[in-house]
């Protein structure tokens, strides 16, 4: 479980890097005032975020470029710490070195376009890094390699020795992402998996996340611009706007007010789109989040519905 | 891209007399005062060239705490520098001695006026890119090393390449943050851990990319219609200003100044 | 009045490594002021075809033309890549200079632009962009879609009449995507040709033409919405139909009596003539009890 409580975070502050060190003393010392002046004057990229992200669920994560999604997902590991307010992974407190430390053991992050970080010169090697950092005894890297690749669909029998440089665009991704599983963490996140891959290949990056969830019950965090996988996959939504928190619940509660996420520049999922273009034009849909079939239905039975009102109107007469 | 405070090779954007000086004049002025920097023997000759760069920050209204923290990355030189002078300069009254450890008068003396210099001629350095965009050092590079065309030295093969390369200066310590990011959350404690392949592991995603940078903004260049310097035109062309007139007086002024200083001192 | 088509491919093919082809046999022209969206998954070729279309590459077989002039004369090279300027995907790699007005002068300073000319240009390039008043500022300060506009300033410093964009949405967030589209569609309606290479096919909705790349081949081609609603072909092509057409044929599916429309916007008149029709149908059956019975049954 990942609890923000009341996280604030900036980039301007010099104080940022080194804070980590110095805020409990801090806290203690410094008054409400100044603290105070501190919240209004800085220029916040997180402004107290207080979330929960529970084991087993499904979380999506979205807001334009500069809403402060990739500082959040980077809290989560402890990669930045908060200015004010506090991580807590299972409990502890992550501005704690080994707290962090032992929550990045099972808190996965992969970045955007992560196969941009390999680096090893085999497939092999770049996978069996993280478990390699853990200290863990060969047969078990091995074995956790193997696990792995298959489980991004590549065969570790074939490509484990082939320099990751000489692999598709696709390929390096899953390898990249497949170097995050090996250390088989329990709660993934993920910034943008999809990011410039084409459909198909698009849709087999989310049939994998899909699967992760479904199949391992892994948690999963994921960023993402595309409307339409965040309501398809995700049990939560959180949307973020200048640093806070804009509006977060289920994907339902989420895209039922189309006009107030295309308000601050967000898609809608298409469905969601369509409704409202209906509505537009007096054709009136219960507000439900609709999948492309259940729209198809609901279209269906309300023209239905209009030509065949029939036995109520009977009645009447 | 989220820091808003200045890093090394960056421009610092507001409006000044020293950011509207010709970029030739400025180029020349930090060679002229490194060198002063680097021939000054006595405290008195820095004290002056410190005076000196004040005064510049002062009149480029660049914050000191932007200064600072664009030479904060490089502070690691002048750190092992005092370093290597403690230890190994030798003489006056010894303060500590540890075995082969052995920290003196002389060393300690000798490291912070190495420290001094060092820390002046990063400033020095880091005012140009801070009042200069890395065009107009190019261009000036260009210009100032036209002469040596005859002798078929290729200047503007030269000023482009470096134009380039302080262009994609903030994207690279960019990229090799997330590069150390993504090897954090994977484990990897610190980044010194490991050694020597640690470095090199390190280095490869960076060099990689820089391939991949490469390759399309030679495409992107291509498309533009590049060919070298032959027949290029300038959007703003250099052209010396009265006040450039000026500030080559100042700069005489200086140089004049400071070896007499050093000559009494 | 210029009647040679803006670009034209006859029987190009082309090879990096002398046996694969990348593009086989491909011939196609397009017309001057129009916008055309060429369409394929990863390894269709359409990379390749991009570069092919300004001289950056040129063809092993057949010949390509811009305007007329052949990119195998290198003597014509510099007049076809002022002619067709090119955005490329990634924003972080093309730009050239650390501040706007540089990057977006360096075409046109290369071309030979006297300097007088040059800022005039740079302001105009940079109104069309809606980036007016940047041009002291860095670019490593942008978004992507600033930077993406950037580089479209920059093609247009050098007036050129096509624009060729390769993928140059695909990295971008929706909003920066909208915008670059916006800006497509407002130098189409300025005369501009505009070729726009993409997986997203929504972006092609409007366009004159769409033309399908499969394994350096034309696999569909023709207006938006013959070639869009083609869903087991696009399928089958790994690319993603667009919305309404997905739609559309769900509701086929459930015998509603739409067309397969590419746009929204069609589905939507033929659900509100449904609708309308329907609602007119109930008024008159239930005035008409007898009748509604009979079509009960």
């Amino acid at each position: 479980m990942i609890e923000f409580k009341h996280v604030f975070y900036s980039y301007e502050n010099p104080a940022s890097n080194t804070q980590r060190h110095h805020r409990r003393s801090k806290q203690s010392s410094s008054t409400a005032a100044t603290e105070n002046e501190q919240v209004a004057n800085a220029t916040w990229a997180l402004k107290d975020i207080t979330l929960t992200i529970h084991d087993g669920s499904f979380v999506g994560i979205a807001g334009h470029t500069g809403s402060g999604k990739s500082t959040l997902i980077q809290h989560m590991n402890g990669l930045i710490h908060p200015l004010r307010g506090a991580v807590y992974v299972d409990g502890n407190d992550i501005a704690h070195r080994q707290a962090a430390i032992d929550a990045r053991k099972h808190i996965g992050l992969v970045f955007q376009y992560p196969e941009h970080q390999l680096f090893a010169e085999t497939v092999h090697d770049d996978v069996a890094f993280g478990p390699r950092n853990h200290g863990l005894p060969a047969d078990e890297v091995e074995q956790r390699v193997a696990e792995a690749l298959e489980s991004v669909n590549l065969d570790p029998a074939s490509i484990g020795s082939v320099s990751p440089f000489e692999l598709s665009g696709g390929q390096q991704r899953r390898v990249a992402f497949a170097g995050v599983l090996a250390m088989r963490p329990d709660t993934l996140i993920l910034d943008e998996p999809m990011a410039g891959l084409d459909p198909a290949a698009r849709q087999s990056f989310l049939d994998l996340i899909a699967s992760l969830h479904k199949k391992r019950q892994m948690t999963i965090v994921m960023v993402s611009h595309n409307m339409n996988d965040l309501a398809a996959l995700c049990d939560r939504i959180v949307i973020m706007n200048h640093g806070q928190i804009y509006t977060m619940g289920t994907p339902e509660q989420v895209f039922s007010d189309a006009s107030s996420l295309q308000h601050i520049g967000l898609d809608v999922p298409d469905t969601q789109r369509f409704v409202q273009l209906l509505k537009d034009q007096g054709i009136n849909l219960a507000p439900h989040l609709y999948s492309i079939d259940s729209l198809a239905d609901a279209i269906a039975h309300e023209l239905g519905a209009a030509s065949m009102p029939h036995s109520t109107r009977q009645d009447v007469n | 891209m989220q820091t808003a405070t200045a890093i090394i090779g960056q421009y610092y954007p507001v409006q000044s007399v020293i950011h509207r000086l010709d970029p030739r004049i400025k180029l020349l002025g930090s060679i002229v005062l490194m060198i002063i920097i680097l021939c000054a023997h006595s405290y008195p000759m820095l004290g002056v060239e410190a005076l000196c760069l004040l005064g510049i920050t002062l009149c480029a209204r660049i914050p000191l705490r932007a200064l600072l923290s664009s030479i904060a990355p490089l502070s690691f030189i002048i750190i092992i520098t005092a370093l290597l002078n403690i230890f190994f300069v030798q003489g006056g009254t010894i303060y500590l001695a540890l075995g082969p450890i052995i920290v003196s008068q002389d060393g300690i003396s000798a490291a912070l006026f190495l420290c001094c210099r060092l820390l002046l001629l990063l400033i020095s350095g880091s005012m140009l890119t801070l009042t200069t965009t890395t065009l107009d050092i190019s261009d000036a590079c260009e210009t100032l090393l036209n002469p040596l065309k005859r002798f078929g030295f290729p200047s503007h093969e030269c000023a482009m390449i470096m134009g380039i390369a302080l262009r994609f200066l903030p994207q690279f310590i960019e990229e090799s943050r997330i590069i150390k990011d993504a090897r954090t959350s994977r484990g990897a404690e610190s980044p010194t851990q490991g050694g020597i392949k640690a470095i090199t592991s390190r280095l490869i995603p960076l060099f990689t990319s820089a391939f991949r940078h490469a390759d399309t903004l030679a495409l992107a260049m291509d498309a533009r219609c590049y060919h070298g310097g032959e027949g290029r035109t300038h959007l703003s062309p250099l052209k010396l200003a009265t006040r450039d007139y000026i500030s080559l007086g100042c700069m005489a002024a200086i140089t004049a100044g400071s070896f007499l200083i050093g000559l009494i001192g | 009045m210029d009647t040679r088509p803006a670009l034209h491919f006859d029987d190009v093919s082309f090879t990096y490594d002398g046996t694969t082809f990348v593009l086989d046999g491909i011939t196609f022209s397009i017309n001057k002021g129009s916008t055309v969206g060429i369409l394929g998954g990863n390894g269709s070729g359409k990379s390749t075809f991009a570069k092919l279309c300004n001289a950056l590459l040129v063809p092993d077989q057949g010949c390509v033309t811009v305007f007329g002039r052949h990119t195998e004369d290198t003597t014509a090279t510099y007049d076809i890549r002022s002619d067709a300027g090119m955005v490329f995907q990634n924003p972080d790699d093309q730009l050239i200079a650390s501040l706007i007005e540089n990057d977006v002068a360096f075409g046109p300073e290369n071309l030979g632009v006297p300097t007088n000319q040059l800022r005039e240009r740079v302001t105009e390039a940079l109104a069309s962009v809606g980036l007016q008043g940047f041009e002291r500022t860095e670019t490593a300060a942008l978004s992507g879609g600033q930077k993406q506009r950037v580089a479209i300033a920059g093609v247009l410093a050098m007036q050129p009449k096509i624009l060729i964009l390769d993928e140059a949405s695909a990295m971008l967030d929706p909003q920066g995507r909208r915008d670059l589209l916006d800006i497509c569609r407002d130098l189409h309606q300025q005369g501009m040709t505009i070729i726009m290479i993409t997986h997203f096919m929504e972006e092609t909705l409007d366009f004159d033409q769409d033309i399908v790349l499969d394994k350096g081949s034309i696999a569909l081609s023709g207006t938006p919405q013959d070639v869009l609603t083609q869903i087991d072909r696009l399928h089958e092509l790994n690319l993603e139909p667009p919305f309404a057409c997905k739609l559309s044929d769900a509701l086929q599916q459930r015998g509603v009596p739409v067309h397969l429309h590419s746009t929204d916007a069609g589905l939507i008149t033929d659900l509100k003539k449904l609708y309308t029709d329907s609602a007119q149908d109930a008024l008159a059956t239930s005035a008409n009890p007898s009748m509604s019975k009979e079509e009960l049954q």
